[in-house]
């Protein structure tokens, strides 16, 4: 096992997220590895060994299971495949990304969170072979040396949970610094950085933030950072000579939605070079039906609800496409006022209707898609 | 605070006239509502078969109704002089336990309906103060209600509502999910949306629908619920005097669907139009991807012989020629 410098630091982030887990529960396999050794280290009392599942703790019956579910961390192993195509959506475009879900959950509460709905999983968890991991993205990335990668680790968490602890973007920006056929995206709402503006990345690393508008974070995002914050560790990351990214996902349509967002769009001419602004994507509202009573209990006083939606093709609820359309072109015409035509925008999850619609561009497909944004990295 | 010992309630029967009987006080009253007219029609041919309880009231030498305020009621209403009674001693019980009292003896009787279970978790919790756990854990379940905390937060609320409403809600006219949607408004909305369901006798599900997207239409356009019900279209809805009210809530639901999903219904009514103006015959029928959400439209055949397929083959050459196909298949991109 390596030693790792995360083991002298310990930041107030750090410290913020220990203080919100209950427990750590660690199956057999998973002891010996070494972020279970240090979960053991920092969590004390609160770190217990279990030998199988079943020793879990019900959370059904709970006031909030959900919340309990973020509080309390399952660490396990991760069996293959370690390299998985984002799940996408069907009859819908996805652009070809890879995920590597690390960690499964988040300390953050966003009332659209689709994690939520994840009725199986018993609580957090934390794959701590990272080695695997490891081992399977240099083995892709040697064998296919002509194709190119893009990556995340922000697919079913925030890339930045725990992230000093269990070391996983610190390793992942080493690994990826190596290759010139991949790149490796870190995911976040979160501004607390600074353990990684040191790192030797080699521009192999874009740094992205999911963004909003102040109302919808201070609505709808529990306990992520306020979007000044964002921006500001954006430009912190773009000093350190990181890429970046920003997600506009999910774009919200309340009464005023305009301003707001074009608001944003104009913060971020402010704060950061578009020049280094790898891409942008847009993604309207849109999430399985049976979120709709987590939504409504746990977030009282989310408007989410007024939005005007349809069941689309794949069964999620969004909003209407005449509504949609409106919003992915407004906010393409603000991405290129204010931050150039050069900037490369996206629709995340979007059908060919939409890109068409909304960009003009006709006949899209995901090869379309995924070969544009290989070709920025 | 709730404190209950165990023991039976020890009523002394004895004849009282019926103008010692002070039912202004209604302490230990939970009826909401009219009697049943079998209650009454029950009076008039047998009197009293059980007869009510009452509490002697030193101060003033009168009786306070315990358990009975309906069947008191009807024999004011018939004008008899006086009734059997069994009498409690008051001394002997506390308030909480009379009133505990009074509600298992109105449970036991013919039941508490919506209205009357709200106020009973009402003066638990502010004259009797219950705590709320103990009324989760013990009231609610008694009284069929589910036992979590927004229950208990509807169910006060509800109980403060206005009598019209409390009324229509225990006689059945006023569905209770409607009512919990009725207590979150302002007195004045509250007022003015249950005439409406009231004057055009709105079947449950309407009701739930009209205040749901009533809800919803004012929260985004930032009005009052009562202001809503003043836009044109929805006056014209309620006051339509070619349709009799079955319709106008029909008319009424409508114009409100359209004004909460505006862009979709711009979208239905440009493809409406569009179909309606090619004539479709009978046997074909058009329709579009749901949602809108892909270019694809349907068409749909019904035949039952080989010459009406003949003749919807001719129909489909002419609705391909046509220009609102060419519309229809235009806007949807
Ligand atoms: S930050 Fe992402 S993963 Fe975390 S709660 Fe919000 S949407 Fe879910």
């Amino acid at each position: 096992m390596t030693t790792n410098k995360n083991d002298e630091f310990h930041t107030s982030k750090l410290d913020c997220e220990l203080n919100s887990i209950e427990y750590a529960y660690a199956l057999p396999d998973a002891l010996g590895y070494d972020i279970t050794e240090r979960f053991r280290k920092y969590l004390g009392s609160r770190f217990i060994n279990i030998n199988s599942t079943e020793d879990l703790p019900y959370f059904g019956n709970d006031e909030d299971p959900i919340l309990k579910k973020k509080r309390n961390i399952l660490l396990c192993l991760k069996h293959s495949p370690y390299l998985e195509p984002c799940p996408g959506t069907k009859n819908y475009l996805c652009c070809g990304y890879k995920i590597m879900s690390i960690v499964e959950g988040c300390h953050m509460d966003c009332s659209y969170c689709i994690l939520q709905g994840y009725l199986n999983a018993p609580m957090t968890r934390v794959h701590v072979n990272i080695k695997d991991y490891e081992n399977a993205l240099n083995n892709a990335f040697m064998s296919n040396p002509d194709k190119s990668y893009r990556i995340g680790t922000g697919e079913l968490a925030d890339s930045l949970f725990l992230d000093e602890l269990t070391g996983v973007s610190e390793r992942m920006i080493h690994l990826f610094s190596n290759y010139n056929n991949s790149i490796f995206e870190i995911k976040t709402k979160d501004h607390r950085i600074e353990h990684l503006l040191n790192l030797d990345h080699n521009r192999r690393t874009i740094i992205s933030w999911s963004l909003n508008t102040p109302r919808i974070i201070n609505l709808e995002e529990r306990r992520t950072s306020s979007l000044k914050k964002r921006l500001e560790a954006a430009a912190a990351a773009e000093q350190a000579g990181y890429k970046l990214g920003f997600h506009f996902d999910p774009l919200i349509d309340y009464s005023g939605w305009e301003k707001d967002y074009e608001e944003v769009v104009k913060r971020i001419s402010k704060q950061v070079n578009p020049e280094n602004i790898c891409w942008i994507s847009l993604g309207c509202l849109r999430f399985p039906p049976l979120l709709w009573p987590y939504i409504r209990n746990r977030f009282p006083s989310s408007k989410l609800y007024l939005g005007e939606f349809i069941r689309g093709l794949d069964g999620k609820t969004r909003y209407f496409k005449t509504i949609r359309t409106h919003m992915y072109s407004a906010m393409k015409k603000w991405i290129q006022e204010y931050l150039g035509k050069n900037v490369f925008v996206y629709l995340c999850m979007e059908s060919e209707l939409e890109w068409q619609n909304a960009f003009d561009i006709n006949a899209c497909t995901m090869e379309k898609i995924s070969s544009c944004l290989d070709n920025r990295i | 605070m709730e404190k209950i010992k165990r023991h039976n309630f020890i009523a002394k029967y004895q004849k009282v006239s019926l103008s010692e009987i002070d039912i202004q006080n209604k302490n230990y009253n939970i009826r909401i509502g009219e009697a049943l007219p079998v209650l009454k029609s029950s009076i008039e041919k047998h009197g009293i078969i059980e007869p009510p309880l009452l509490l002697s009231n030193a101060t003033n030498n009168s009786f306070i109704v315990l358990c009975g305020f309906r069947r008191i009621g009807i024999l004011k209403e018939i004008r008899a002089d006086n009734i059997q009674a069994g009498i409690i001693d008051n001394s002997s019980y506390s308030e909480f336990e009379l009133f505990s009292f009074a509600v298992h003896d109105n449970m036991l009787g013919c039941g508490l309906n919506s209205s009357e279970k709200a106020l009973v978790i009402k003066k638990l919790s502010n004259i009797h103060s219950v705590p709320d756990d103990r009324i989760m854990s013990y009231w609610m379940p008694l009284l069929s209600l589910p036992s979590n905390l927004r229950e208990l937060h509807l169910q006060k609320q509800i109980a403060d509502i206005e009598k019209p409403i409390l009324e229509s809600i225990a006689n059945g006219t006023t569905n209770i999910k409607a009512a919990f949607l009725l207590s979150e408004l302002d007195r004045n909305d509250r007022l003015c949306l249950f005439n409406i369901i009231n004057n055009l006798k709105m079947g449950n599900n309407h009701q739930k629908q009209f205040l749901k997207l009533i809800a919803e239409i004012s929260e985004r356009e930032k009005k009052f619920p009562s202001q809503i019900l003043n836009f044109s279209e929805v006056k014209d809805a309620l006051e339509n005097g070619n349709h009799n009210p079955p319709q106008r809530v029909v008319q009424l639901i409508s114009v409100l669907q359209q004004m909460r999903n505006p862009a979709f219904s711009n979208t239905d009514k440009i493809f409406k139009n569009l179909s309606n103006k090619l004539n479709l015959p009978k046997g074909i029928t058009l329709n579009h991807s749901p949602g809108y959400e892909s270019e694809e439209c349907n068409l749909m055949l019904s035949f039952s012989s080989i010459e009406e397929l003949k003749q919807q083959n001719t129909e489909i050459i002419r609705i391909a020629k046509s220009a609102e196909i060419r519309k229809i298949l235009e806007h949807d991109n």
